[in-house]
C-alpha cells in the first residue's frame, strides 16, 4: 500500500500532446499497436467515420476544444495533429 | 364515456396528451450538458401549431413533406407537425455533401410539395434553397406564426400516407416505402406491447430520427404508448459512447436499442472509474438489432459491465427492416439463444445442429412480435418449408407496409403473396432463414446468395476467407458470374503497402486457390482493387451488385488483372 501515496507524482509531469495521441489510438485498436506512431500517416490508423469522432469526444473531454472530424482533413500524420492542438491549448 | 381506439397516430397523440400531459415525453441531449424536453401534451400543442401554419401555405392531404432538421426535439415537432397537417413526411438527414441534391432527388422520388427544414439547414443550403423545385418552410416560422386555437383535424384515416422512408437500395433508383397511419400506429402497439411498457418505462436511445427505426422507437412508440423516451444523437453517441450507457444509469432506463458494434464500442472504451459510476440494473430490453449480433461481442459487453448489475437476460437479438419495423425479438427473461450448426449443410440449405470443426454458430433473432406471422418458403416453389429447412422468410402482419411509392412493379415482387389454405397475404423480406425449436435463424440474404450447382454458398464466407489471408487482403465481394460455365467472382481490396514483397499476381493466385478449394467452386474470377474502390452502403456493408455492375461495365479501377475487366476475360475465356 505504500507506494500508492507516490501516484500524484504523475500529475505534476503531464503527458505529451503526442503519446496521449498514441495511447488513445492504440487504445481503438484498429491496427497493431506499433504503426500507431507521429509519423504514421492519418489514413494507416485505422481511424473510420466511427473512430475519428470517438477521437472527437476524446480530445473535447481531455482538453476542453470542440473538434470536428473536419479537423483531420488538414493534416497527414499524427504529429502534425498534435502540433495543431497543442496550438490550441495554448490559445485556449 | 368511451372512447374509439385511436385510428391515424394523430389520434394517438391527442390521446397521450390527454391522459399524460407533460408528465411523460421526450428528452433529447444535443450534448452530455445541454438537454431540452418536450412533454407528449407540448408536443401535441407544437404539433397544432406547425399543422395550422402549414395549412395555412396551402399545404394539406395528399402532400408530402420533406424533412430535413438537425438532430434533436425538432425532429418530434416536424414529424407530428406534418401529420398534423395530414403531410406525408419524407425524412432525411440534414447534413453531409450533396444536401441539397438529395432533397431535390427525394421531392422528386415523393412528388413532394415542400421542405421542412430548420433555419441552420436552410442557411446550410445557401443560394441552393432556392433552386430545389419545393417551397421552403422553416420550423420555426412554422412555430411562430402558426395557431394551435385554430388547428382542424385534417381529413385522414387509417390508410393514409403518414411515412415515406427512402432505401438506400440500389444505386440511383430509391424506393419510398410507404409507412401510413394504420400500420405505424400498429406497428407502435405491437412493439408497446413486446415490451411490456408501462408508465414507469423509459426507452434511451441515439437513432437516426431520419431513420425508420429512430422514429419508430424514439419517437412513435413512445408518444403512442405515453412512455418517456431519452435520446441523443448518433454523433454524440460516436464521440462518447459512454454517454449512452450514462444515460440510461442516470434516466434508470428500461430499454435501449443498437447495433452490435456499439456494444463492441463500449466494452472497448470504458474505463474502470466509468464503470463504477454506472448502474444499469435498470434495463430489461437491451435490443441488439440491424446487424447480425456476434456472440463474442455480447460476451465481452457483459463481462466488461458486470458490475453495472446489467443483466444477461435483457440482451435480445431483434429483426427488422423498414418495410416492417420490427418484426422479431427474444421473448422476456430468457437469455438468447446461440447454436452451432453445419456449415456444410447449410450449404444445401438445412439447419442442423453440430459442434467442432466445419461448424458456425448463429444467434436467434428470437419470436414473432404480436399480431405477426412468419412463415418460411422456398423461394421458388412458393411454399412453406419444414423446420430446419432454409427458406425465404415471409411476413404477415398488420405493421407490414403496404408497398412502395408508385412502384407497382417493385410493390408486385414483394408485396401481396399468399399460401394455399391460408388467406394472409405475406411480404416476401428477401432474408434466407430457418426456424429450430422455435427460434428464428437469419443465415443470408436470398438474391446475393450463390448457387454453384444446387449448393448455397453464402457471399460473406467467400469475401471472409479471401481478407483472412493477407494482411494486404481487406474487405471483398463475391457474386455469381452469369455464362455459360458457372463460377463466382471475387473483388478483394489490395492495400499495396502492405504485400510485404508478395506481388499481386500471387495474391490473386492465392485468393483464387483458397476459393476454389475451401467451397468446391468450378471457376473463380479474382479481381484486386485499391482500398475504398468498392462500393459500399452508408454503414459501411459491401454492395455486391454494384460492385459487379462497375466490374462489368469497367468503371472499377481493376489493378490486378492489369487493364482487363475480370467479367470480360471470364466470359471471353
Amino acid at each position: 500500500m505504500s507506494q500508492a501515496s507516490s501516484s500524484p507524482q504523475t500529475e505534476s509531469t503531464p503527458q505529451s500532446t503526442g503519446d496521449w495521441l498514441i495511447e488513445r489510438i492504440r487504445l481503438y485498436n484498429q491496427v497493431d499497436a506499433e504503426e500507431v506512431t507521429l509519423d504514421a500517416p492519418l489514413t494507416e490508423l485505422g481511424l473510420d467515420s466511427i473512430y475519428v469522432m470517438t477521437l472527437c469526444g476524446d480530445i473535447e473531454d481531455t482538453y476542453g476544444l470542440s473538434i470536428d472530424p473536419t479537423f483531420f482533413a488538414e493534416f497527414e500524420t499524427l504529429g502534425q495533429v498534435a502540433t495543431a492542438l497543442d496550438e490550441r491549448i495554448a490559445s485556449a | 364515456m368511451t372512447r374509439t381506439p385511436p385510428e391515424t397516430l394523430v389520434d394517438a397523440l391527442q390521446s397521450t396528451a390527454l391522459t399524460r400531459g407533460d408528465d411523460r415525453g421526450i428528452v433529447f441531449y444535443a450534448s452530455p450538458d445541454s438537454s431540452d424536453y418536450r412533454g407528449y401534451a407540448s408536443l401535441d400543442e407544437h404539433a397544432r401549431t406547425i399543422a395550422q401554419a402549414i395549412a395555412v401555405a396551402g399545404y394539406g392531404p395528399g402532400d408530402a413533406a420533406v424533412v430535413a432538421l438537425q438532430p434533436g426535439l425538432a425532429w418530434a415537432d416536424g414529424l407530428y407537425g406534418a401529420l398534423y397537417a395530414g403531410l406525408a413526411m419524407v425524412p432525411t438527414p440534414a447534413a453531409g455533401p450533396g444536401l441539397a441534391g438529395r432533397i431535390t432527388g427525394l421531392a422528386v422520388a415523393s412528388k413532394a410539395a415542400v421542405l421542412i427544414a430548420d433555419a441552420s439547414v436552410v442557411d446550410l443550403l445557401g443560394d441552393a434553397a432556392d433552386d430545389l423545385g419545393v417551397a421552403v418552410l422553416t420550423i420555426e416560422s412554422l412555430l411562430a406564426t402558426g395557431d394551435a386555437a385554430a388547428w382542424e383535424k385534417p381529413a385522414i384515416d387509417a390508410g393514409s400516407t403518414a411515412l415515406l422512408m427512402f432505401t438506400s437500395g440500389s444505386t440511383g433508383d430509391p424506393k419510398g416505402v410507404i409507412g401510413t397511419h394504420g400500420g405505424l400506429l400498429a406497428s407502435s402497439y405491437v412493439v408497446a406491447e413486446a415490451m411490456n411498457f408501462g408508465p414507469e418505462s423509459t426507452f434511451v436511445g441515439w437513432l437516426p430520427m431520419h431513420h425508420a427505426m429512430g422514429l419508430c422507437l424514439e419517437v412513435l412508440t413512445p408518444a403512442t404508448a405515453g412512455v418517456q423516451s431519452v435520446a441523443t444523437s448518433p454523433e454524440q453517441f460516436q464521440r462518447r459512447p459512454l454517454f449512452w450507457l450514462q444515460l440510461i444509469s442516470d434516466h434508470r432506463g428500461t430499454a435501449t436499442a443498437a447495433g452490435n458494434f456499439a456494444f463492441g464500442l463500449c466494452a472497448q472504451l470504458a474505463t474502470d472509474e466509468q464503470i463504477a459510476a454506472l448502474d444499469l440494473s435498470s434495463l430489461e430490453w437491451t435490443i441488439s438489432g440491424s446487424e447480425p449480433v456476434r456472440p463474442e461481442t455480447v460476451q465481452a459487453f457483459l463481462d466488461r459491465f458486470a458490475s453495472t448489475g446489467l443483466r444477461s437476460s435483457t440482451i435480445a437479438p431483434a429483426l427488422g427492416m423498414t418495410e416492417a419495423m420490427l418484426i422479431t425479438m427474444k421473448p422476456y427473461d430468457d437469455d438468447f439463444v446461440t447454436r452451432y450448426f453445419d456449415a456444410g449443410l447449410l450449404e444445401t440449405g438445412e439447419l442442423v445442429a453440430a459442434e467442432g470443426d466445419g461448424s458456425i454458430e448463429l444467434v436467434s433473432v428470437g419470436h414473432p412480435l404480436p399480431r405477426t406471422t412468419l412463415k418460411i418458403v422456398d423461394p421458388d416453389r412458393l411454399v412453406e418449408v419444414s423446420d430446419g429447412q432454409v427458406g425465404e422468410l415471409w411476413i404477415s402482419s398488420p405493421v407490414v407496409s403496404p408497398g412502395y411509392f408508385e412502384r407497382p412493379e417493385a410493390t408486385a415482387e414483394t408485396f401481396g403473396f399468399h399460401l394455399a389454405g391460408d388467406d394472409r397475404s405475406y411480404m416476401r423480406s428477401g432474408d434466407l432463414a430457418a426456424t429450430l425449436d422455435g427460434e428464428l435463424y437469419v443465415t443470408g440474404r436470398l438474391k446475393e446468395v450463390i448457387i454453384i450447382r444446387g449448393r448455397n454458398i453464402y457471399p460473406q464466407d467467400i469475401e471472409a476467407a479471401a481478407a483472412a489471408l493477407s494482411p494486404a487482403l481487406g474487405i471483398a465481394a463475391a457474386f455469381e458470374l452469369s455464362g455459360p460455365r458457372p463460377g463466382v467472382g471475387v473483388v478483394v481490396e489490395v492495400d499495396e503497402e502492405l504485400t510485404e514483397g508478395v506481388t499481386l499476381d500471387e495474391l490473386s493466385s492465392l485468393v483464387t486457390e483458397t476459393v476454389t478449394k475451401r467451397f468446391s467452386i468450378p471457376s473463380v474470377t479474382v479481381s484486386l482493387t485499391p482500398i475504398g474502390s468498392l462500393p459500399r452502403t452508408p454503414t459501411g456493408k459491401i454492395r455486391r451488385k454494384p460492385t459487379r455492375q462497375q466490374l462489368d461495365n469497367a468503371e472499377l479501377v481493376v489493378l490486378h488483372p492489369a487493364g482487363v475487366p475480370a467479367a470480360a476475360s471470364a466470359s471471353a475465356r
